[in-house]
């Protein structure tokens, strides 16, 4: 071969190591917003272009406006608090409610061990970011924690939730019913508390997750939202459980911990995470027809550094490069868990995602120094 | 042409052009700018072109002129003209328009190909290429050494090379 045909492969190579596996979503939205402008100079970074609006000017109010004004807002206020105290329990109307499927859904392990997340009933509303107004590399729905701005200087845990291939949309009008069909969009649409402390944000993509501008994400987000480094977690499922685990492989000393859950992908790569790798629980239906339980085992095995037998199903954690059954709840300082369950085929995140020990876990990871 | 034309063809082909470009040029920094400044020519001028020509060697055509201009504002000495050459004849087998299809392109195919590589030779291209670690990274993890790993990265690239050709088809040039 020569010089040029290495140089051929490793171009190929190098765009497969930059880009995982999906397709680079920034790359066609950038060049799609670029191509609607007039002719740029070479060389010149194209980024869509955000819209800001004037301010309006600002003029004087006469003093009877004000009045009427506050008593409008007083008398608006004091007729909701009457119907909310009727209706309390009731969804908000942006978010559809949808029960809970826990009661029906195959159980990830013998029911007596696992704490079910319980529905409350104040149902959290997301804020809606769509792809159009150019502040981010995706669409998405960001559920802020409800004492956010209370208490200056705080900064927040951060959920980065990634849905699966069939809830792939526009991140615009179809943020919403792709994102609370599952997962915590669900659990906040049905109200829980789970997520008090926690700012949720899922994003929507038109394609394949794709690992770069995952993390350009993360990066945008940090600039807009007060949120604590050393607590940023990811949880995927399906597709988006492939792209956490090829995040985790190439920019795991960003995150805490990960939350893989039937991670898809083309094939799960043999060498380790580079140091320091985020804490791991990973999910996978051992009779998945849709993608090899195998991939995640073979992921998992790389992960802790300590082989998971072939055929493994049920719960495992690795203490001391050991797997071993997890019996009763993880401990914080587990850094390896594996969740095989039986019966669910591929849909393994309806359990995954209504057991409560899971997010528990979760939030009480830190990233390594 | 349209707008949906056009997101079709960044679709189709944006990265052949990145791929492209990361084989001509001896940084990756540069590549994602050029790449857009590729589709803003095909943007305006893709209306000239034959319906029944290769788009994508067309862009490549562009990408080449791109990546040359890049080469002479840093005044320095880019590939040589068998290179440009022999780079341009792998692409041309590797994204042939029939062989754009989504799944039979030289990108699923080298998917597929990393698959079958022996175990030594796989670990040396997700270190460096996959994980992204720069070569004495790679080597440290691997216990082996910079020069031993290159040898094994050429070995890698040269089988790749090979099972791509034969899973998209085509015979080795």
């Amino acid at each position: 071969m020569t010089p040029g045909d290495h140089r051929a492969v490793e171009g190929l190579l190098q765009e497969l190591g930059r880009a995982g596996p999906g397709l680079d979503v920034s790359f066609v939205a950038r060049v799609l917003a670029a191509a609607g402008e007039p002719p740029l100079a070479p060389r010149v970074a194209v980024r869509p272009r955000v819209v800001r609006r004037a301010a309006p000017r600002r003029r004087s109010t006469p003093w009877w406006r004000v009045a009427a004004a506050a008593l409008l807002v007083a008398g608006l206020a004091l007729a909701a608090t009457v119907w909310y105290e009727g209706h309390s329990g009731s969804s908000a109307p942006t978010v559809p409610a949808v029960p809970l499927p826990s009661a029906t859904a195959p159980a990830v392990a013998p029911a007596a061990t696992v704490a079910r997340v319980v529905p409350v009933v104040v149902p959290r509303a997301p804020q809606l970011i769509p792809l159009s107004s150019g502040s981010a590399s995706y669409g998405y729905a960001c559920w802020l924690p409800p004492a956010l701005g209370q208490e200056p200087g705080r900064r927040w845990p951060l959920l980065l939730f990634l849905h699966g291939l069939k809830e792939r949309g526009n991140g615009e009008d179809q943020l919403v019913p792709a994102l609370v069909k599952y997962g915590p969009g669900r659990l906040l649409a049905d109200g829980t508390r789970l997520f008090d402390e926690v700012l949720v944000v899922a994003p929507q993509s038109p394609a394949h997750w794709e690992r770069i501008t995952l993390v350009a994400f993360l990066t945008q987000l940090q600039k807009r939202y007060p949120i604590d480094p050393a607590r940023l977690y990811l949880v995927g499922i399906s597709d988006g459980g492939g792209a956490s685990w090829w995040t985790a492989l190439a920019n795991g000393n960003l995150l805490a911990g990960i939350v893989p859950i039937c991670g898809a992908g083309s094939w799960a790569p043999t060498v380790p995470f580079r140091a320091p790798a985020p804490a791991c629980w990973a999910v996978h239906g051992a009779d998945d027809p849709v993608v090899p339980p195998d991939w995640t085992r073979s992921w998992m095995t790389l992960h802790a550094g300590a082989t998971v037998a072939a055929m493994a199903t049920g719960e495992w954690v690795c203490r001391g490069k050991i797997w071993q059954p997890l019996v009763g709840d993880p401990r914080p300082s587990d850094r390896h868990l594996l969740s095989m369950p039986t019966g669910t085929g591929h849909d393994s995140w309806t359990a995954a995602c209504a057991d409560l020990r899971l997010w528990q876990w979760l939030f009480a990871q830190r990233k390594n120094p | 042409m349209s707008d949906r034309d056009f997101e079709t063809l960044v679709r189709d082909h944006h990265r052949m052009v990145l791929a492209y470009l990361r084989s001509l040029l001896p940084v990756q920094a540069p590549v994602e700018d050029l790449a857009q400044d590729c589709f803003l020519v095909a943007h305006r001028r893709l209306g000239e072109i034959d319906p029944g020509r290769d788009a994508g060697r067309w862009l490549r055509g562009v990408a080449r002129m791109k990546a040359l201009e890049w080469w002479r504002t840093r005044r320095a000495q880019p590939l040589d003209d068998h290179a440009l050459a022999q780079i341009e004849s792998r692409y041309d087998g590797w994204f042939a328009e029939q062989a754009d299809d989504e799944h039979h392109d030289a990108l699923s195919a080298l998917q597929t190909c990393l698959q079958r590589l022996g175990d030594l030779l796989r670990k040396a291209v997700e270190s460096h290429y996959l994980a992204g670690r720069p070569l004495a990274e790679a080597a440290q993890l691997l216990g082996s050494t910079e020069v031993a790993l290159k040898k094994r990265l050429q070995r890698a690239r040269e089988e790749l090379a090979v099972c791509i050709d034969r899973r998209l088809g085509r015979r080795s040039p």
